[in-house]
């Protein structure tokens, strides 16, 4: 339709040759708060000079935008609107001359679905009806500079758009909320400042300049940062049982990155993934820290260890409770690493003491995401491809074959082992050959032919390509959220398939998560939350090899089949010939066959579900009720063949056969299989009953929140499993076997005197723990200033033998914070923007494990037997001991934190006392009472230490930011006390040399004997404390001990940095672990033949047993002790621990790592508008770089046994990832 | 309304659950109460298996040592061998006393708990009660015989014994040693009190019965000296066990040696027979079982251990107990110098065997001066043992008290040998004055053929209280 005005008859020219649009300044500018905007926007120019206020039109079909120029080039008002306003609106024909504007717009507006507002000199236009007029009484307070429309696009992390985010215009009433595509628009005039504000993101200001007003063609994109540690302004702390804003807590809680906690692919591991990122917080990398979660009964899984704020147990775990909204759960690996939200650190006694007996060892809370209210569908997805290779075989220097000939020719001593004594021992290949030439059954030409050949055989090669294959790990992950108002929900669907470095092995994990929101209405909330994981593994019969088997010693041959191995059974040949002629069963060893013989597969569920209930009751006072339940059923399956060989050598221990000609009898199935398959199930579940009352006091300067509540607890696990022999697997059936003969042994066997068979056909178990606690919270806020927390709490439960008496001891806490930047006289110091100091104390405790001690004399079924002689008899596992407590842990904590620059430069200092008493401890008793130990409170230990998070804005222009963010620990460990256990028998100086605790020192100490060198007899020699040398096994008393250090890091942290350049981000992210201490690798042949292992794939020995004393005189140049063909180790001579646990060998463990390496590209919002996208983003990342280490053998601390001195072989020597995340 | 009353509520009703929220007993566990619980412990493996190997192995002085094996003999092995003071290292758990101890802590829970136990008839409490007793003596009287001075009336009241332990309870930190009297006096109490209420046949041969009590009883006052008192036991228990069904009989090797008899095929640990089946009870009034065996990581063992020449001596070439013992190593190659290694030997019965009993009685009736019926008692042994014609003790040692002591003591020899038994026959015999004064020589026999010997110091048949209870007890003074 068009409009034709008949008021005026003038036509309008309009000249062709004026510069409608002009570039804008492409001037780079440094705007210090505005460093992510996109800047893709064509405006126009704004011309101040003043104009009639009558404008003349003529033209048919026009555009608005023209008709808009024109109205600028005779008014000198410029308009102010979206871009795709403008273009979206019809065309006019108007013919108006010297038409008031205000009529002018009416007629070319009207039908369009477009308001306008003038302003000074400007023009707004809006879509009709989205606009919020100014506020009556506001109109007055118009800034005299023109007004205009300022429109912006605001979105968070991963380019998610916020909807619900505050702008406001300071110093005004004005403010406006952002719609469900993220999108705003507010009137604004130059200088004005708009605070846009999210929960959990940095707020951010954007000052409106000359230059801003600009480039206001197109919507500004508003990126707010998650709000972390380093950076926060608004930080909201969950304790799990209630939801704190940072500015006012008291206690000592943080928060990692989550965008490098991401992005970290290398591990799927929750804990690993934390390394570095939260001061206070460590993680014990690499196989030492691997453990299997509480779940004795099995079906668990692993988690990495992670030690908060230092040791302060003996014998309980020092793992963290793991809370995943609001609960405890017991086994973290089952969530979905990409539904993660937000994580909080608790560590000190405010923090932690809320979650009573079990907190000393501080808290991992866990968030995750949730649908928004108010938002449009968004489906986002993630994925990566993980590539860790397979393991370094040249880690640890090993003999090569020609080497491990060489040595094995020196070594050959056939007076000292006989060969006739070595009927059952292993008679490695290159033995054979030694032996028949002493025995002049080969010639020496033809014993080094074949030795010779040998020597240039490397099986590297062949272990690399037969057990192992690279490792690859991919994931993926689909999300989708969307919200009313009165309902919102989050959904992901996530698939993780991991492929170990072992062919054949198999391990796929499937989780959903729906999480719910819904308002019933404005007092009654609830919140459900529920995820179900399912981990499918399977592999085949792999053999555990590494990299220590004989050298020469091939898998295949040349045809690829398989290679005999017989000499590992370890007997020899002709008992071996006797054997399998008498048993008629078939007595060959090749490994490379094995696999084939069995199989085992397990499937894991795991079922989440969590509810919440807030319900408004009075106006300040609420009910919250959490509940949850949690069931994880498993099942294991593994079946091994006939055909496998420790099968066969089963079977052969229960076949009689007296001689050739005898049928043999066979006790054990020679059929079918042995095939265990076993079920596993956990249950939990939580009821937690809350009041909560919160109110503002003194009209509003204070804020006061108190909770009270209940807490009922019950976790059960089962499990059952069966064992049956001779199945067959298609037709499912299997044999009958005589348990209570095979039980009382069978006489007479081929490989046996008596073969007793201990086999457990069935076995169940069930362990149950229940909790019941009361607690309460208080927080009060006053003036923005001043703030005090505290809390206590009661813990029962049924972990038998804890006193119900000793159990009430409640557990408390109570901190004081101070907000000093918002005192009156720190407003001078402007360049601080805030600065606070906290202050708590308070307990925390430790419980015992189920069944640890017990209140009376705990019986338990003798298990072992299957069918004892005597039939079913108890026996006490657990004499009554009834004085037992939790471990209590008592916390000072001081903090301090600053944050000055306008933010750019944040830092956060913690410093900590944290006494544990009543250690929970094997007591020695007097061994007359029939028992030797048991468990007991019994000593203290202290952790001090300082924490400190800085992060810092390094470098801020419009496309480039270097951000960097360093947390640092100290922690210094010591048990002050250990009442009874070092009194006695334990007390001598082998105990102590291998304890890794004792009074005076830290947890996890290492000692060592003062290595005194050689003597000349290659014989280790020891210090003793009144400095005298001896070679003399008995010699060392404790006395003569030295404290080597400690195992656990002294200093540790992470330094992170990020340099983003535009859509480019730069993430390199370095771990340090410094000051503690680990035995290092040392030559482990003293004795013996070097020859293989019965059954096993090791023999080769390192290359330190080539520097060995050999004579007089090479003491002067080496310290590893001479090697005696015929010692029994265990009444030698000598003591070699002299050497291997020598002061000489412990060296540092420091080391430093770049943990990852991470190159991200994002796409630029324009390109993203038009594929109708709303974030792309790629990553490639390179992982596990040693910038330094403290130890000059080549020894990365992560893959050694520290306290050992054994090197593990590393999966990996680097992992290489690429992935990307796309929203939608 | 309605609605805040309902979730004020909830909590309450929570708040208020079940008392006994807490009270619950984990599966697979047990808290004893009633007298079936009682009697599971009493059923225990732990009273009856014991997996270590005695020092009494080592210290009996019918056996000898070959170096080249007895070197690879632990450590403690070798110390006992060769008599010295210390056989432990500081830190190290006398197995034999710990093994021991764990029993009297469940005997004293039964003593003094079960009269009080649920859902049982009082007779079934005394039984479970006698038995306890019953088991607890038998474990005293190990350890005094361990470690206190053989019983002499005269200086009993005198010599330090063995802590009465008489409490289940962790938390006591200090024993008294007392007296020799006193720990003897404790044991025959127990036996006394047992007696009365154990049942003539026992539930299994592990348990006690009242023959067995009675069997142990006779040889406790018999090692004090009390012959006659001795035989008034055995007597009751021959009479006892003459009154139930299939009561412990003798394996009569004669037939089980026979073609297809039970004791064959001789494998590689030899014979068939109770010394190498722990669960063959048929010769055992009560049976314990302890390693006979090469060291098997708990205590002793018999590596590198033959029998001397002058113990091989003693057997008759018709002696079928002879088959028990290979003229070879482990490996096969000849033992030199005639001596022999018991190798059938995995398992060695320490409880109360009928061998044992027939012997005792043949002693306590030659000591009161009986010498037909100990005569007897001799020969119906060794017609089991032996063919009967070889059985016959020669008239010249049978009319003769003392030569038939000595003869009793060979055949104690015989029948028992490298089982430990010997150790507590010459401390009692080191009491007797027929016997007393003898010299106790061990030989180590080395690869050059050069015997090696180590004479019984004076006040070695008493060993050390081992280091690991001495440093809890340091008030104790242990023996020299």
């Amino acid at each position: 339709m068009q409009k034709t005005a008949t008021w005026c008859r003038t036509i309008v020219r309009i000249s062709s040759n004026k510069r409608l649009f002009a570039r804008p300044n492409t001037k780079t500018r440094l705007m210090s708060r505005l460093t992510l905007f996109f800047l893709i926007v064509a405006l126009l120019q704004v011309h101040t000079t003043a104009r009639a206020q009558t404008v003349t039109i003529s033209g048919k079909d026009i555009t608005l935008k023209k008709v808009f120029v024109l109205i600028k080039d005779q008014t000198g008002f410029t308009v102010f609107t979206k871009a795709d306003l403008l273009k979206k609106a019809k065309p006019v024909t108007v013919d108006v001359r010297q038409m008031p504007l205000r009529a002018l717009l009416d007629l070319v507006l009207n039908d369009q679905q477009i308001s306008y507002q003038i302003s000074n000199k400007s023009i707004i236009l809006s879509r009709a009806g989205e606009v919020r007029t100014p506020a009556p009484a506001e109109q007055d307070k118009q800034p005299s500079s023109p007004m205009f429309m300022f429109q912006g696009i605001v979105s968070g992390e991963e380019h998610a758009l916020l909807v619900g985010a505050t702008i406001k215009v300071e110093g005004t009433t004005r403010n406006v909320l952002t719609t469900p595509d993220g999108s705003f628009s507010v009137p604004v005039a130059e200088e004005e400042v708009l605070q846009i504000s999210f929960v959990g993101y940095t707020s951010k200001q954007i000052r409106i300049t000359r230059e801003v007003v600009k480039q206001m063609e197109t919507p500004l994109q508003i990126a707010l940062q998650r709000a972390t540690t380093t950076l926060a302004d608004v930080t909201v702390l969950s304790t799990g049982y209630q939801q704190l804003n940072k500015e006012r807590a008291s206690g000592s809680f943080s928060k990692p990155d989550m965008d490098i906690f991401k992005m970290r692919t290398s591990s799927m591991d929750v804990m690993s993934r934390l390394d570095g990122l939260v001061a206070g917080l460590s993680v014990v990398a690499g196989p030492n820290g691997v453990q299997n979660n509480t779940n004795r009964i099995g079906g668990g899984n692993t988690t990495q260890q992670a030690i908060i704020r230092g040791k302060s147990s003996i014998t309980l775990s020092g793992n963290p409770l793991y809370v995943v909204n609001g609960l405890p759960v017991e086994d973290i690996s089952a969530i979905n690493l990409d539904d993660i939200s937000d994580i909080t650190v608790l560590k000190d006694a405010v923090a932690a003491s809320i979650w009573g007996a079990r907190a000393a060892n501080g808290i991992i809370v866990i968030t995750t995401k949730s649908g928004k209210k108010n938002a449009p569908v968004k489906v986002s997805y993630n994925g990566f491809i993980n590539f860790a290779g397979k393991p370094d075989m040249d880690y640890e220097k090993l003999l090569t074959s020609a080497q491990y000939i060489q040595t094995a020719k020196e070594l050959f001593n056939p007076t000292q082992f006989p060969y006739n004594t070595l009927s059952y021992a292993v008679m490695a290949p290159h033995e054979q050959v030694l032996y028949d030439q002493f025995n002049g059954i080969i010639s020496k030409q033809q014993a080094d032919k074949s030795l010779d050949s040998l020597a240039a055989i490397d099986n590297k090669g062949q272990i690399k390509d037969i057990w192992y294959r690279n490792a690859l790990t991919t994931n993926h992950n689909l999300s989708v959220s969307a919200g009313s108002a009165a309902y919102s929900i989050y959904g992901a669907l996530s698939y993780t398939n991991t492929q170990s470095n072992r062919p054949g092995e198999k391990d796929q994990q499937f989780r959903i998560t729906i999480n719910q929101d819904v308002n019933i209405n404005k007092a009654l909330k609830i919140k459900l939350n529920s995820f179900l994981t399912n981990q499918i593994k399977s592999a085949g019969n792999n053999i555990a090899i590494e990299n220590k088997s004989l050298p020469y010693q091939l898998f295949k041959d040349d045809a690829g089949n398989g290679i005999q191995q017989n000499y590992l059974r370890g007997y020899s040949n002709a008992v071996g010939a006797d054997y399998a002629a008498r048993s008629r069963l078939d007595l060959n060893f090749i490994p490379f066959d094995e696999r084939r013989y069995g199989h085992s597969s397990s499937n894991n569920l795991t079922v989440n579900i969590t509810g919440e209930v807030n319900c408004r009751l009075f106006k300040g006072l609420g009910f919250t009720g959490t509940y949850g339940y949690q069931k994880a059923p498993g099942s294991a399956k593994n079946y091994l063949d006939h055909k496998s060989f420790s099968q066969r050598v089963d079977a052969l221990a229960f076949t009689v056969a007296p001689d050739v000609n005898t049928v043999p009898v066979y006790y054990l199935p020679v059929t079918g299989g042995t095939y265990f398959s076993g079920n596993f199930d956990q249950r939990s579940w939580i009821s937690r009953n809350q009041l909560v009352y919160n109110a503002t006091v003194r009209d509003g300067k204070d804020r006061l929140n108190i909770q009270i509540g209940q807490e009922a607890r019950e976790q059960l696990s089962l499990s059952a499993s069966t064992i049956v022999r001779g199945y067959d697997e298609n037709l499912q059936t299997f044999a009958a076997l005589d348990y209570a003969t095979l039980s009382q042994g069978v006489f007479g066997t081929v490989s046996s005197f008596r073969s007793v068979l201990n086999e457990l056909p069935f076995t169940s178990l069930e362990e149950r723990t229940r909790y019941n606690s009361y607690f309460g919270l208080l927080n009060y806020f006053i003036d923005e200033k001043y703030g005090i927390d505290a809390s206590w709490r009661t813990d029962h439960s049924n972990l038998i033998g804890s006193d119900k008496s000793s159990q009430n001891k409640p557990i408390w806490s109570i901190g004081a914070k101070w907000n000093f930047s918002k005192e009156k006289f720190m407003q001078r110091f402007s360049w601080l923007n805030s600065a606070a100091v906290r202050a708590t104390y308070g307990i925390t405790g430790n419980s015992p494990f189920v069944g640890g001690t017990a209140l009376q004399d705990i019986l338990a079924i003798e298990r072992g037997q299957s069918a004892p002689v005597a039939g079913t008899g108890v026996a006490i596992i657990s004499p009554a001991n009834r004085k037992l407590n939790w471990e209590s842990t008592k916390t000072t904590n001081l903090g301090i934190d600053l944050s000055v620059l306008k933010a750019r430069l944040t830092a956060s200092i913690d410093v900590y006392w944290k006494n544990t008493s009543d250690l929970l401890g094997t007591i020695p008793l007097n061994p007359l009472t029939g028992f030797r130990t048991s468990t007991g409170n019994i000593g203290n230990i202290r952790n001090r230490g300082i924490e400190i998070t800085l992060g810092s804005v390094n470098v801020r222009t419009k496309n480039f930011e270097w951000t960097s963010s360093l947390t640092f620990s100290y922690n210094k460990n010591k048990l002050v006390s250990y009442s009874e256990a070092f009194a006695g028998f334990l007390n001598n100086a082998q105990s102590k040399v291998g304890s890794t605790y004792y009074i005076g020192y830290s947890m996890a100490s290492l000692f060592a004997y003062r290595y005194a060198g050689l003597n000349n007899e290659g014989d280790p020699q020891v210090i003793l404390a009144n400095g005298n040398k001896s070679a003399d096994p008995a010699a060392a008393q404790p006395d003569d001990i030295v404290y080597a250090g400690t195992m656990i890091p002294l200093y540790n942290g992470g330094l992170m940095n990020a340099f983003r350049y535009k859509g480019f981000l730069l993430n390199a992210n370095i771990v340090y672990n410094l000051g503690h201490v680990m035995r290092r690798d040392v030559n482990t042949m003293y004795n013996g033949r070097l020859t293989g292992v019965q059954g096993s794939f090791t023999g080769n020995v390192s290359t330190y047993f080539s520097d060995r004393w050999k004579q007089p005189g090479d003491e002067m140049h080496t310290d590893i002790p001479r090697y005696i063909a015929g010692e029994f180790p265990f009444f030698s001579t000598r003591r070699l621990e002299y050497y291997t646990q020598a002061d000489r060998n412990v060296v540092s463990a420091s080391y430093i790592k770049l943990r990852e390496i991470t190159l991200s590209y994002s796409l630029p919002q324009s390109l993203l508008q038009k594929c109708k996208l709303d974030g792309v983003r790629f990553f490639v990342q390179a992982g596990n770089f040693m910038i330094w280490k403290a130890n000059r053998f080549g020894i990365d601390p992560e893959y050694h046994v520290l306290g050992q001195g054994v090197r593990n072989l590393p999966p990996y020597k680097h992992s290489f990832s690429f992935g990307s995340s796309i929203t939608f | 309304m309605l609605r805040i009353l309902y979730t004020l509520l909830l909590p309450l009703l929570l708040i208020s659950c079940k008392k006994d929220f807490l009270e619950i007993v984990p599966k697979g566990s047990l808290i004893a109460t009633t007298v079936a619980d009682y009697e599971l412990m009493m059923n225990s493996a732990r009273f009856y298996d014991y997996d270590n190997g005695l020092p009494t192995l080592v210290l009996g002085d019918e056996v000898a040592a070959e170096e080249s094996y007895f070197q690879n003999a632990p450590i403690r092995a070798q110390n006992a061998f060769k008599w010295e003071a210390d056989l432990y290292e500081e830190k190290e758990v006398a197995w034999e006393t710990d093994k021991y101890l764990t029993n009297l802590y469940p005997c004293n829970k039964i003593i003094n708990e079960v009269m009080t136990a649920t859902d049982g008839t009082d007779a079934a409490k005394r039984l479970l009660r006698a038995e306890a007793l019953a088991t607890r003596a038998w474990v005293d009287f190990q350890l005094v015989s361990f470690y206190a001075k053989p019983y002499q009336a005269t200086t009993a009241a005198t010599d330090p014994g063995f802590p009465r332990i008489l409490q289940s309870d962790v938390s006591q930190k200090t024993f008294e040693r007392g007296t020799v009297q006193q720990s003897y006096d404790f044991i025959i109490d127990d036996l006394a009190s047992a007696i009365k209420d154990l049942p003539v046949k026992p539930l299994v041969r592990t348990r006690m019965s009242k023959p067995a009590a009675r069997a142990i009883l006779g040889k406790v006052l018999l090692f004090m000296g009390r012959n006659s008192e001795a035989l008034k036991q055995f007597d009751s228990t021959f009479n006892d066990l003459a009154g139930t069904a299939n009561p412990p009989a003798l394996y009569n090797y004669n037939e089980t040696f026979a073609p297809g008899g039970s004791f064959l095929p001789i494998g590689f640990f030899g014979p068939n027979y109770p010394g190498n089946n722990p669960d063959d009870f048929r010769e055992s009034l009560v049976a314990k079982t302890n390693n006979g065996g090469s060291y098997n990581g708990n205590g002793f063992g018999n590596d590198g251990l033959v029998l001397s020449p002058q113990a091989v001596a003693l057997y008759s070439s018709t002696d079928f107990r002879r088959q028990f013992y290979s003229d070879t190593y482990e490996d096969g190659t000849p033992i030199p110098g005639g001596r022999v290694r018991k190798y059938a030997l995995q398992y060695v019965k320490t409880g109360m065997q009928l061998a044992d009993l027939y012997l005792l009685r043949a002693e306590a009736r030659a000591r009161t001066n009986d010498l037909p019926d100990a005569k007897a008692d001799l020969e119906f042994l060794r017609s089991n043992r032996m063919p009967p014609a070889d059985a016959v003790v020669p008239p010249a040692i049978a009319g003769n008290q003392q030569a038939l002591l000595a003869f009793i003591m060979e055949e104690r020899t015989r029948e028992f040998a490298m089982e430990g038994y010997r150790w507590f026959d010459m401390r009692r015999l080191s009491v007797d004055p027929q016997f007393s004064g003898s010299i106790y020589t061990h030989t180590i026999y080395q690869v050059s053929g050069i015997p090696v010997n180590y004479n019984l110091p004076s006040g070695r048949l008493v060993l050390k209280i081992p280091p690991y209870i001495m440093a809890a007890n340091p008030q104790m003074i242990n023996n020299p």
